[in-house]
Parts: C-alpha cells; structure tokens; sequence
C-alpha cells in the first residue's frame, strides 16, 4: 500500500473531527470553546463535551489529531499498527483530558531525552504520542487552583517537561513487568510516573484528586457518527482488499489467530486492509457493549472506543476481547459497582489492555483477567490522582503481571 | 546505540527458543562475530527439516526491514516469552537475514549493523 493512501486514511478520522467540530456549532462558538478545554484541569473524568461542547471537543480532537500526523508525516515515520493505534489514542483522550496545550511540555520532554541519547525524536515518537497521558499533571498543576499567580504556569510546564523526559527509558524497563501482556504499556508506566509525581505534590499540600465531569447531552449524535465512521472503514479496507497480495479472509485469519501480545503490528501480520476491517468491526463491538451495558456516549467512552479501534491494528480483535469484556460484565453483577455507570463502561472497554491474555492463554483466562481488573481499576486511580489518563493500563499492568506467571505455572506441565 | 550487548544476546536468546521450543532440536551451532561496525550472528539447527508453511512464516516473520522507532522501546521484550515467539521484534532489531533449510540442516544468519 502506498504511504499516501496510508496518510490519508490515518488523517481521515482528524480532518473529520476538525469539519464536524467547525459545523455542528458554527466555528466561532468551536473556537470560543477550545479555551475553557484548555484551562481544563483535565484529569481524570474531565469530560470535555460537558467542559467545551460539541463543537470545541471535535475541534480539539481533531486538531491534536493532525498535529501527531503532520509529526509523522515530517519525521518520515512507518505508519503501521503502533502508530495507528497511537493516533487514535490520542484522539480519543481529546474528549477527556489531553488538549492543543498541555500535550506539548511531554513531547519537549521526550525531546530533550533524545538530545541527551544523541538519537532523533523519531525513535522515541511512539513515547511521545502514548506518554501524553501525563498531560493533565501540567493542567493540574496550572489550573487546579491550588497555585495562583504567575509560577503556577512554568512550574506545570516543568513537571510535564520532567514527565515527559523519564518516560522512555521507564517505558521500555516496564515492558518486563507484565512481559507485553498488558497492550497499554505507557499506562502503567504513566501510573508509576503520576503516582511519584503526585505524592510530591501532596507532600506540598498540593491537592490532586480525582473528578467526575461528565456529559449526556449528546449520546445518539455521537453513536450516528461514530456507527458511520466506522462503515466508511470497512468500506475502505474492503475496497482495498481487491487489489491486496492475500485474500481478506486470509489475512483476517492471521490476525485471530495472534494472541495481541506486545509487539503484534496487524499490519504486517494481516495486511492493512484487513486492518481497516478489524478496526470498523471492533468499533462495532464497542458501541454494541455500550449499548447492552446501557451506557451514554460521552467524552471518556467515546475515548473508549476510539482507543479500542485504535489497537486493533495493534494486538486486539474479538476473539481475544470479548472474553475481557464478558469477564468485567460478570464481575460488575456481583460486586458493588453499578452495570451501564461510565466507570464500568470505560473499564470494560480500556480492559481490553489485557486482550493478550485470552489471546494466549484462552477464554477462561481472559474472563478472569476482566473480572479482576474492575476491582483493581476502581481503586489505583487514587494513587496518581487523575493525572495519568491511561489509568485502565496502570491497572492492567497490574492485573497482568499478577495472573501470568500463575496460570503459566499451572499450564507448565502440559507445554514444553 | 547503547544496549548493544544484551541486545544481541536478547536476539540470540529469541532464535533459540523458537526453534527449541518448537522442534525436537538436538544440536544447534551459534556463532557471533563482530566484525566492521556490524554483529554478524549464524545459527545451525542440525537434523531439522522445515516445512513450506513454516519456512514461508519464518522468511515473512524475520524479513522485516529494521525500525529503529519501535527498536528503542519494545528490544526489552525480545527473549522474554516461551511460547509466543516475537520474530518481529528480531526482525526489527536486525537489518539483513538470510534463511537456509537444506542437508537437513536450518541456518538463519543475521547482520546487525552499528551506528
């Protein structure tokens, strides 16, 4: 495939987001919007459809969206599975937590990384674009209310700039706890940052606690597109298709037939069309839990969702996904938290993360994986505060490195 | 490019579990030279014969061109699984392979060049 039809069909989904976002509210009223988003605290559950409105969050979402591909378009960067799925990421987190301001101070940190290595940024761009779940720690700091006057701005700058710097030698070092069986690695490696950085903080008394600022104004606008968006991807993929070197029934087959752990590319696996058809079909799967939980479509499940469409061009398909999200239904009947709350929603679908676990070790395990990780979920968030966004992969790493080694240990005597 | 020994012993250690994990491999041949800013490493699996579809997966999986924008974060996990094989991860950390199967014999010869 050639890289220009990659990039268009990687900027398809931004330039979206930025037309609607223009559209739907006029473009002033988009434009006026993108301020409160930005002097948002913006963590953990800032919804910005309810902190800007529609037409600033798809603005938001889509702007951020075209600055990551514009990066790699300029750093001449292979767009393939991690990246896609970084992209998406990002995007997704655009409708409750990271902005066109509080991104930057992480990739100028990952920068001044690569400066000291001596290795261009591209190396470390994958960092860059996942280690912007630490962007709300420099808009806690800035707008949390805890400072006021003039430091409270290079004082967030600096810490997001710090952020950003320990991120890939960590990154890299915390692949070993879970062995790549939690997809959001960054998550986790966020989770640990957050929670250093956090506990300084309130050794400050400097409060950093957790929010819930959610939306439900906009449920079935947002499901009509969403559904829509994801048949113009399995348009496209099956379009694609006809001219690919395998057959679409082929490549799919080979994508099932990985188990998602780290480092599983779809793209090279399967091929890119058949990528774009697992893609539109997880995203069908996500609206379709979201619905059969009864949840709303609001900024942290749309994020979601696009995260979860995002990775499957990077380690997730149904088979090794649906037992995580049957595993966090059934935990969510039994214990105290209520099914169709935005809190099971999303921990469900960012569950996911543990997707490699079914994929390797089978349906029972994977259902075990997403029964443990809602209990684990709803109580780590309290360590980082909120500042790490990826807060289902600090889980996940968790929940991983905890189930791994003792299902491995009962399997032993049956593998070589 | 720092890591340069525990990477090429992460490849090594990749290769080999592959083919151990998965054959009934009895004597296997590892050599690794560095020679001209490069670690040349060559592996002799004896009394093994491949299958086609083996052989295609093998030549898919390592043909990979190198990328050192995933090299620099993901090297850590090369090695680290028994039973899901990450050739890609070798793949992306290698920036030329060659692939034999013939007398009964499997070598896989890898270049890692240095900056």
């Amino acid at each position: 495939m050639k890289r220009i039809h990659q990039v268009y069909i990687l900027g398809l989904l931004p330039t979206l987001l930025v037309l609607a976002g223009l559209a739907v509210e006029g473009p002033v009223q988009a434009v006026m919007g993108l301020g409160p988003i930005a002097t948002s605290p913006s963590i953990l559950l800032h919804d910005y459809l309810y902190v800007g409105g529609l037409g600033a969050t798809l603005l938001n979402a889509g702007l951020v969206g075209l600055i990551c591909c514009a990066l790699i378009v300029l750093l001449d960067i292979d767009i393939n599975g991690p990246f896609i799925a970084a992209v998406y990421t990002v995007i997704g987190f655009c409708f409750f937590g990271k902005n066109l301001v509080n991104i930057w101070p992480i990739f100028v940190g990952v920068k001044f990384f690569a400066n000291t290595q001596k290795a261009p940024f591209k190396n470390y761009a994958l960092v860059a674009f996942f280690g912007t779940t630490l962007a709300p720690l420099g808009s806690a700091i800035a707008f949390n209310g805890n400072f006021n006057g003039v430091w409270s701005i290079p004082l967030a700058v600096l810490f997001g700039i710090a952020a950003g710097f320990v991120l890939p030698p960590l990154a890299s070092h915390m692949l070993r706890f879970h062995d790549g069986y939690n997809i959001y690695n960054i998550g986790f490696t966020g989770g640990i940052i957050g929670s250093f950085f956090t506990a300084l903080l309130r050794s400050f008394d400097f409060a950093v606690t957790p929010a819930s600022i959610l939306s439900s104004e906009y449920h079935l606008e947002i499901f009509v597109s969403l559904m829509l968006f994801f048949t113009m991807l399995l348009f496209i993929g099956l379009l694609l298709s006809r001219t690919a070197e395998q057959g679409i029934i082929e490549a799919t087959k080979q994508i099932y037939k990985s188990s998602g752990r780290l480092v599983s590319d779809f793209t090279i696996i399967g091929d890119y069309p058949s990528t774009f058809c697992n893609m539109a079909v997880m995203g069908y799967l996500s609206c379709l839990f979201v619905l059969l939980l009864g949840g709303t479509f609001n900024g942290p499940v749309v994020g979601g969702v696009l995260t979860v469409v995002g990775f499957a061009a990077f380690g997730k398909h149904p088979r090794n996904t649906i037992p995580v999200l049957a595993g966090v239904v059934i935990a969510s009947l039994f214990k105290v938290w209520e099914i169709g709350t935005t809190g099971v929603v999303i921990a469900g679908l960012f569950g996911t993360t543990l997707a490699p676990i079914a994929g390797q070790y089978g349906v029972v395990a994977g259902m075990a994986a997403g029964f443990f990780h809602l209990s684990i979920v709803m109580n780590v968030g309290m360590l980082h505060g909120g500042v790490n966004l990826y807060n289902n992969g600090f889980a996940g790493g968790f929940v991983a490195s905890f189930l791994v080694p003792i299902i491995d240990a009962f399997r032993r005597d049956q593998n070589r | 490019m720092k890591h340069e020994v525990k990477k090429i012993t992460k490849i090594v250690d990749e290769i080999m579990t592959y083919f151990l994990y998965n054959h009934e491999v009895q004597m296997t041949d590892v050599h690794v030279e560095h020679i001209n800013k490069a670690f040349e490493i060559t592996f002799i699996f004896h009394d093994l014969q491949l299958d086609e579809l083996e052989i295609r997966d093998l030549k898919k999986n390592l043909g990979r061109k190198r990328n050192p924008e995933l090299e620099d974060y993901y090297w850590q996990l090369t090695g680290e699984a028994e039973e899901s094989n990450e050739l890609s991860l070798v793949a992306m950390m290698t920036d030329a392979v060659e692939f034999l199967n013939e007398d009964n014999k499997v070598r896989v010869m890898l270049l890692r060049k240095l900056d």
